[in-house]
């Protein structure tokens, strides 16, 4: 064990996570709000969608606090992207949809920011119809997200709001429009052509 | 077109040419349906020092016009099942078809994904099927060589054991 | 990676005749050339697209394992890892120190396979397909390390939830270290080609610079992101597994170009060669797995983040409390780098394309062998690879 190490690292993922909680510093008097016990959830229950909570996931790495998730509208998203590259703090990693079902009747989209051991993911909750599931693109902020957009729009139906591509990234040309391979309700084990029939 | 008007001794021995041709020195085309890369890099290391396939005459090149034989790896993915169509198609005749890896014969750990086909006979006709995730180059070199052995001698006969064996495993599987 | 697509008149598909074996995933890229000079580039992935992330929430948590594992057949190690580790912690299950220790030995024996695979492949496709077949020779002392030691060349399926399958006996000390030994002495050799010979340097050096600012700016990951002077490196700012107990330096240049994307990979296998001495000389003692490992996951999310060799593989896992996963999002680094390299090319020559791909280390479940054309006056061609990569050797051939 490498003690002095391992506090060196943990250190710097503590000064990090603090630092981007200044910056996103205007939804801090929604931070600290209590969490819910996650081993009560219910089945499908996301405990993101706790309102602006300020979370600790428990990253790769025993005792480690190095992660800070940050639930936002879809409104403040560019905003708050904005924050973070202009402190240059991090860069994104990725962004995840998440569909949560037709019971829940809503999607999630979390955006990944890393900065050394600390990640930052700022998790926006849209709907599923075709009205609600809409986002607005941080291509203009960030040009490489264009891709993961281009993922997201194909795989979960989300609308992304001036987005520069909108071909498909994975998904053959000939893919029947309208089916989203990552919804709830497509199930995992559909072959192609039954996919092409429905 | 004017055809060419040979005696029977002649085509006897013209076929042979065009045997000991195809047989020695099979030109083979490699071609990735949607595969991890793991049955690619395999193949990739038949061709390196310590298996050298070009030994047995396999030359591995770019163009499907100038192929024998084509390697083929990889479930097949929904947007790589027709362009291994039109190679297929684009290969001269006598073609044969190599399917290495489990994947490509029947999907492999990716059986039921969409997106995913499955086997590569159901796409185009296969001669060799070389199973392993991935196989060894040892084994594709096996495959080949058998292909290449039965393009020689005509396909490994079968006994009277075998048969029975087989006529026993599907009259039990289908039970 | 322009915003714009300039209008093309067909979307052209390209018949693929895999050039060189290997790699050969087929992909679309399109460069709108003026004369000789790339003004533009896009690229059409999804060849190799089989539909994981779905697959994954059909199949149980260890049958995921193995699906993985499949994602690349190179890195196949990195990314049973990170599901490993994302679902121990989401278990809150920790898997014992020995375990940990042999997982970073494989994952570093794997490292220097991948990075000896990829200086063949960047050999060849610079022409110099001598360095291929030595560099693949020595690739396969690696090989015959990992097959003694998980059982089979590549898919090693080293680890289980919990921990990992196999010990490491005292003759595999043996054989490890003296093919260890015999490939440092290789290395040695190739970095000074990499760095000395002449008609290698007019293809790499000053090629395909990529300033910092840029690289920090567009996301760059693993060694692509070193070669630009970015300190960033999962195992050392994130370190997971055993990296705690045996850490890394990390092997940063500052030039930017391709040459110094060949230098890090080459000085990153002398660090995985003194690691590995480092995890047999002090294994730790004890249990291989954990004694029991949950069949449902609780709920929760994690995130896990490995460095493999061609970058930085993140996992986004989701439990809801079943036997299967909610939710498994993978993130490989060659999508990151990919658009780089399409931002780079432009202003470049079509005679660079091939190196400027190639120095990004694609793990070609992205790689494209089938090129369009498109120039100024509206012309449209369409090349294989092959006929790209000799464009280039000859390019370089006829300058001197």
């Amino acid at each position: 064990m490498l003690p002095a190490y391992e506090s060196s690292v943990n250190d710097k993922a503590e000064r990090a996570l603090v630092d981007a909680e200044a910056l996103l510093g205007m939804w801090a008097p929604f931070f600290n709000k209590p969490q819910p016990d996650t081993t009560t959830l219910a089945h499908g229950e996301n405990p993101l969608i706790f309102p602006y909570a300020k979370r600790r996931i428990k990253l790769t790495g025993k005792g480690r606090p190095d992660g800070l998730d940050v639930s936002i509208t879809a409104d403040d998203l560019r905003e708050a992207v904005q924050i973070l590259i202009d402190a240059d703090w991090g860069y994104l990693i990725t962004i995840t949809g998440l569909d949560l079902g037709p019971e829940e009747g809503a999607m999630e989209v979390l955006y990944h920011f890393a900065q050394g051991a600390a990640v930052v993911t700022l998790s926006v909750r849209i709907g599923r119809e075709r009205e609600t599931a809409v986002i607005p693109s941080i291509c203009a902020i960030i040009p490489s997200a264009s891709f993961f957009e281009r993922e997201l729009s194909e795989m979960l139906g989300i609308t992304v709001r001036n987005t520069p591509n909108t071909d498909h990234l994975f998904l053959p040309d000939d893919w029947p429009a309208g089916v989203y391979p990552l919804r709830k309700e497509f199930m995992a084990n559909t072959s192609t052509a039954e996919a092409k029939d429905s | 077109m004017t055809t060419l008007n040979l005696t029977d001794e002649w085509n006897v021995i013209l076929l042979k040419i065009k045997k000991w041709a195809r047989v020695n020195s099979p030109w083979a085309i490699h071609y990735n349906s949607g595969s991890c890369n793991g049955c690619d890099i395999e193949i990739l290391a038949t061709l390196t020092p310590r298996y050298d396939a070009e030994r047995f005459g396999v030359k591995l090149q770019g163009s499907p016009r100038h192929a024998d034989v084509l390697i083929c790896t990889g479930p097949v993915t929904q947007q790589s099942r027709d362009r291994l169509r039109r190679i297929y198609e684009q290969m001269p005749d006598p073609k044969f078809v190599v399917a290495v890896g489990s994947c490509a014969i029947s999907g492999g750990v990716f059986q039921g994904c969409y997106n995913v086909v499955g086997h590569i006979d159901e796409v185009i006709p296969v001669d060799a099927y070389v199973p392993g995730c991935p196989p060894r180059p040892e084994a594709i070199i096996d495959g080949l060589v058998k292909l290449l052995t039965a393009l020689k001698e005509g396909p490994a006969p079968q006994t009277e054991d075998t048969a029975v064996q087989k006529q026993e495993v599907y009259d039990a599987a289908s039970v | 990676m322009t915003a714009v697509i300039t209008p093309k008149k067909e979307k052209f598909i390209v018949p693929i005749g895999p050039q060189h074996p290997a790699l050969k995933e087929p992909g679309h890229f399109e460069f709108a050339v003026d004369g000789e000079i790339v003004t533009d580039a896009t690229v059409r992935l999804g060849y190799v697209h089989r539909g994981i992330e779905k697959g994954t929430e059909a199949r149980t948590w260890t049958q995921n394992l193995y699906l993985v594992e499949r994602i690349c057949g190179i890195c196949s190690h990195i990314h049973a890892l990170t599901y490993a580790l994302g679902v121990e912690v989401l278990a809150e299950v920790e898997a014992p120190p020995r375990a940990q220790a042999i997982r970073v030995l494989v994952a570093e024996l794997e490292r220097i396979h991948s990075h000896l695979l990829w200086f063949g492949v960047a050999a060849h496709e610079a022409g110099f397909d001598t360095l291929f077949m030595y560099s693949w020779r020595d690739r396969e002392t690696i090989m015959d390390i990992l097959e003694a030691l998980t059982g089979n060349r590549v898919n090693y399926s080293a680890n289980v939830l919990g921990g990992v399958k196999f010990d490491v006996t005292d003759a595999q000390r043996k054989v490890i270290l003296e093919g260890i030994n015999f490939l440092e002495e290789r290395t040695h050799h190739y970095l000074n080609v990499v760095t000395t010979d002449s008609m290698f340097l007019q293809r790499t050096r000053g090629i395909g610079v990529t300033r910092l600012q840029d690289a920090q700016r567009l996301g760059i990951v693993g060694p692509t992101a070193r070669a630009s002077g970015v300190m960033r490196d999962v195992r050392v700012d994130a370190p997971y597994a055993a990296y705690v107990n045996f850490p890394i330096h990390m092997v940063v240049e500052t030039a930017g170009d391709l040459e110094a994307r060949f230098i890090v990979r080459l000085k990153e296998l002398f660090e995985s060669f003194r690691l590995i001495r480092e995890i047999l000389d002090n294994l730790p003692p004890g249990d291989l797995q954990v004694k029991r490992f949950p069949r449902r996951i609780k709920p929760g999310e994690v995130i896990s983040r490995v460095e493999a060799p061609r970058g930085e593989v993140f996992y986004y896992i989701r439990s809801t409390g079943s036997e299967n996963p909610d939710r498994v999002k993978v993130r490989t680094p060659t999508l990151c780098n990919m658009a780089s390299v399409l931002s780079l090319s432009i202003g470049h020559h079509l005679a660079d394309i091939p190196m400027l791909l190639v120095g990004i280390d694609p793990c070609f479940s992205c790689n494209d062998r089938g090129v369009a054309i498109c120039t100024s006056d509206g012309g449209h061609d369409s090349w294989t690879w092959e006929r790209l990569r000799q464009f280039g050797i000859d390019y370089y051939a006829n300058k001197v």
